[in-house]
């Protein structure tokens, strides 16, 4: 199906005389559209964030699992150290510290997941989704974990193609990209898990 | 980003930036369990509530700042 | 590279020609559709998928809504993977150069391709097809309404048609401009070879077909009924159609988001030499405000209906009467619609201005004034949207500074008004198509604005609040506003776009009638609504009888009025005389390539050295192309070239237009 489908890079024949676009802005524009693509998820948070305090207020069960959150928490907070571990590895051509860093990112952002899973289930016990917090909770810790999966699936990818040696410090963009990303699902987690648990 | 930077690799300049990573995950790791013991300690109180303000917006400015290089988009050498 | 064959030879503007395309037979396509094949067996196959599957674990019937929204999202991805994403991002993913489509032929326009300007065309066409389809809503609407009584369809089966023609006008008016012209226009007007993503660029318009898909496909699943604003709890009771809008809608705001990041990221990054902020013109500054709007608060009208979604599916109660609150759906609503007015009308404001500088023949009239004067309305517009609300009984202490701030926003659109004035104000009028279709802007636009002081301000509002003075306020701004700037914007760059000239006695004929009959349809209705009549309802006491039978019979004339549109379009694309690159003698980048632009817009290097819309002024000069072999003689001085290009340019107006 793909015969007539050319490689993307545009370069033609030096005997063309034909002006090319300088492509130095593209590291540029890519760091500028992942922040832009960061700000926009931003304002989605921010709508489901206002829709808890406009239900709710800061109104709180009493039956929250305070110690796994915590632990949750701090999970995620380990799992972004590594990620950012991983980042500077490969930029500095650190090959393996960076697989390390990287499967260590993963195996925590699993473990969180299941974590939240956990918690999920337990929840559904004590204030089920039919009441105004329980809506709000859901709602929240389920956007979150949508982004977490998205996140790990993108590392994931990052993961096995790093295996196979596909990235290095001239070729990093995959990996700071996909980094980005993770450290943003982090910094939610650190508004949604004070909404939710300690406010 | 602003490390896009070829072989040879400079080893003082990588461990700084691991050191700096690792900084930033420490002054997290005393936020997250401060923003903990003033819950535990405020918890239901008005000042309990306010207290979380500041460990909130310095945890998500630590993340901004050293994890996600937030400064880059304004430094000139790219 | 077989897609350079397509591209005529050129090299400066001035010379550029773009006969050499007579003498090169057209390349042939190949199986056209097979891209478009593919992604609909894979959407199919994807449906199917997620129908198994979400019935393998939680059973229920394929009508389910938590089955539908599982095989919407399949069947998504199976249409994204088969359209070219699997080429084009799914390669990259195990490591493999990403291929993209880029078929010579006229095939393109059917593929994955990354040429803006193709996606451009490919967001026109599909949008003005929704248009029309639009359009024979409205037209249904107006015969129901033509007398009192319940006549040719039920008042429910009403709803469901006044939803479809609110949310598909709505789709086309705030993708319309922004998608077909910002996407062909911005990244020619600012020097670049492609938008900064092209990829994403044409996923995001890849998106496009299943919003179309899924809005029109929901009648299958009962329709929705709860208008385009979904306002919950109607919308988290009624029938399962709304499932299909909710998630065509999502899927819209993700088409807006991307294309919008796009937009932004091309102009701050990619800009020609010398292009400073100053110089860019004003079209691409709309376009990048509209963006800065667009990429943040789309995500509220994403969000408001993913929480209608969930308390239809999941059972959470944001909107549920006894323990949530359905204002919490108009904040969040309002908070995205009411900026997307002005993502709307501001790229209109940017089209309408490009071409009265160009067909008054002077420079923009306080240029900088209208930049500040986009960026305030960004500003602005995101703190006004609770003058939507003020009959909805929120808190009493939001409706002044709300009634204030609105009425500020009027500040910064009187500057447009005055610059578009102005720059009129003992301009060399020249009256094409472009200029007659601004003009009936202009007073549209005027009406609009002026009746929205009385919807602004709480004492009036109240008594207008859902009658069809609202429903006349809004055509005259969203029609007034969007899609007249949409329709001259049409007329404007067709020239450049398809290298040929549309009928010019059709083009003005058409203008003229379609101000005329749409000025005729609405003015009655801001009688009616003044006296009472009733928004969104498929009948109405005898009293406004006299008033909506003229309405309706003036409808049917606008409506009749686009098909003169769609004539001249087809006929003069392929049949039209040829244009030659700049008709207008206008003095933008896109002006000084020929006609259409080569593969890659610009042969050669685009150098900006002077302000866009320094017309009349004396020696002035926006760009030149740079030569690209070193040793040839020195780069001429900016006097030199601007002589050149212009006489040679006013020579091969004169001799192609007139």
């Amino acid at each position: 199906m793909t015969t007539e489908a050319a490689p993307l890079d545009t370069s033609h024949d030096a005997t063309h005389e034909e002006w090319h676009q300088d492509t130095s802005f593209q590291p540029r524009a890519n760091v500028l559209g992942l922040w832009l693509f960061i700000i926009s998820e931003v304002f989605l948070f921010s709508a489901f964030l206002a829709a808890r305090f406009y239900t709710t207020g800061t109104d709180r069960p009493d039956d929250l699992n305070q110690n796994l959150a915590l632990a949750v928490t701090i999970v995620l907070l380990i799992s972004s150290v590594s990620a950012y571990l991983a980042e500077t590895s490969i930029k500095f051509n650190n090959r393996r510290g960076f697989i390390i860093s990287l499967g260590i990112t993963l195996l925590m952002g699993m473990i969180f997941m299941g974590g939240v899973t956990f918690e999920l289930r337990e929840a559904a016990l004590h204030f089920p989704p039919e009441t105004p917090y329980g809506s709000s909770y859901f709602m929240l810790i389920g956007l979150h974990a949508f982004h977490v999966v998205t996140g790990l699936i993108a590392l994931l990818i990052v993961f096995v193609l790093g295996v196979r040696g596909f990235f290095g410090s001239t070729n990093s963009w995959g990996v700071e990209g996909a980094v980005k990303y993770w450290h943003f699902v982090d910094l939610a987690w650190v508004f949604i898990y004070p909404t939710l648990y300690l406010l | 980003m602003t490390t896009q930077q070829q072989v040879p690799i400079d080893r003082t300049k990588m461990r700084a930036a691991y050191r700096k990573g690792l900084w930033g995950a420490f002054w997290l790791a005393v936020l997250t369990l401060g923003e903990f013991l003033v819950f535990a300690v405020g918890d239901g109180t008005t000042w309990g509530s306010l207290a979380l303000i500041p460990f909130i917006f310095l945890k998500a400015w630590i993340i901004l700042d050293v994890f996600m290089h937030v400064k880059a988009l304004w430094s000139p050498d790219h | 590279m077989t897609m350079l064959e397509d591209s005529p030879a050129q090299s400066t503007g001035s010379t550029a020609q773009d006969s050499s395309t007579e003498t090169k037979p057209r390349p042939k396509a190949r199986r056209p559709f097979r891209w478009v094949l593919r992604g609909v067996v894979l959407a199919i196959i994807g449906w199917a998928t997620g129908v198994a599957l979400a019935i393998a674990i939680r059973g229920g019937s394929p009508t389910d809504e938590i089955v539908v929204i599982v095989a919407y999202v399949f069947a998504l991805i199976g249409w994204l993977a088969g359209v070219g994403g699997i080429e084009a991002f799914g390669r990259q993913w195990i490591g493999k150069k990403p291929q993209v489509n880029t078929d010579p032929s006229w095939g393109r326009y059917f593929g994955f391709s990354i040429d803006h300007k193709v996606i451009g065309i490919q967001y026109g066409v599909t949008l003005i097809a929704v248009l029309l389809i639009g359009g024979l809503a409205a037209m249904i609407m107006r015969i129901e309404l033509a007398s009192p009584g319940v006549g040719v369809v039920d008042l429910d089966d009403f709803n469901k048609i006044v939803s479809m023609h609110g949310i598909l006008m709505v789709a086309v008016a705030v993708a319309g401009v922004l998608g077909a012209f910002g996407n062909y226009v911005v990244p020619i007007q600012v020097g670049a070879q492609d938008m900064a993503f092209p990829r994403i660029n044409a996923l995001a318009f890849w998106l496009l077909p299943p919003v179309a898909v899924g809005l029109l496909g929901a009648p299958l699943l009962g329709s929705f009924n709860a208008g385009w604003t979904a306002y919950a709890p109607l919308s988290v009771v009624n029938e399962s159609g709304q499932i299909l809008f909710n998630m065509a809608i999502i899927t819209f705001g993700l088409v807006s988001i991307l294309g919008a990041i796009n937009i932004i990221v091309t102009v701050i990054t990619m800009r020609a030499k010398g292009l400073t902020w100053g110089r860019l013109p004003i079209f691409t500054w709309a376009a990048f405000s509209t963006s800065l709007l667009a990429f943040t608060v789309t995500q509220f009208f994403a969000g408001a209906l993913v929480l209608v979604t969930m308390d239809r599916v999941v059972g959470t109660s944001f909107f549920a009467p006894e323990v949530g609150t359905s204002l919490l759906y108009q904040h969040i609503f309002w908070f995205y619609s009411h900026p997307a007015v002005y993502i709307m009308v501001i790229p209109g404001f940017g089209v309408i201005l490009e071409l009265t500088t160009t067909f008054a023949r002077k420079p923009l009239f306080a240029y900088k004034a209208v930049v500040a004067a986009f960026l305030g309305i960004v500003g602005l517009s995101v703190v006004v949207w609770a003058h939507h609300m003020f009959t909805s009984g929120m808190a009493d202490f939001l409706h002044g500074p709300f009634m204030i701030l609105t009425e500020a926003i009027s500040i910064p659109t009187g500057i447009i008004f005055l610059s578009m004035i102005g720059t009129l104000w003992q301009g060399a009028l020249w009256f094409r198509t472009p200029l007659v279709m601004a003009f009936g802007w202009l007073f549209n636009f005027l009406i609009g604005g002026i009746t929205g002081i009385f919807l602004a301000d709480i004492a009036t509002d109240i008594h207008l609040h859902d009658t069809y003075f609202v429903v006349a306020h809004f055509h005259y701004t969203i029609v007034g506003g969007a899609i007249f700037a949409l329709l001259a914007a049409s007329f404007y760059w067709f020239p450049k776009i398809t290298g040929r000239m549309y009928n010019e006695k059709l083009g003005t004929l058409f203008a003229i009638w379609v101000t005329v009959a749409f000025n005729l349809t609405f003015i009655p209705l801001f009688w009616a609504g003044m006296n009472g009549m009733n928004r969104r309802i498929g009948d109405y006491p005898d009293a406004y009888a006299g008033a909506n039978r003229f309405a309706s019979f003036a409808a049917l004339i606008l409506g009749a009025s686009f098909l003169l549109f769609v004539w001249n379009m087809l006929y003069s694309a392929i049949r039209g005389p040829k244009a030659g690159p700049n008709p207008w003698n206008a003095r933008t980048l896109e002006w000084l390539i020929s006609s259409p632009p080569p593969t890659h817009n610009f042969v050669k290097e685009p150098v900006v050295v002077g302000a866009p819309y320094d017309y009349g002024v004396e020696g002035s000069v926006h760009a030149y192309f740079k030569d690209p072999d070193p040793a040839a003689p020195p780069e001429p001085t900016t006097e030199d070239v601007s002589a050149e290009v212009q006489d040679e340019a006013l020579a091969e107006s004169q001799e192609e237009v007139s």
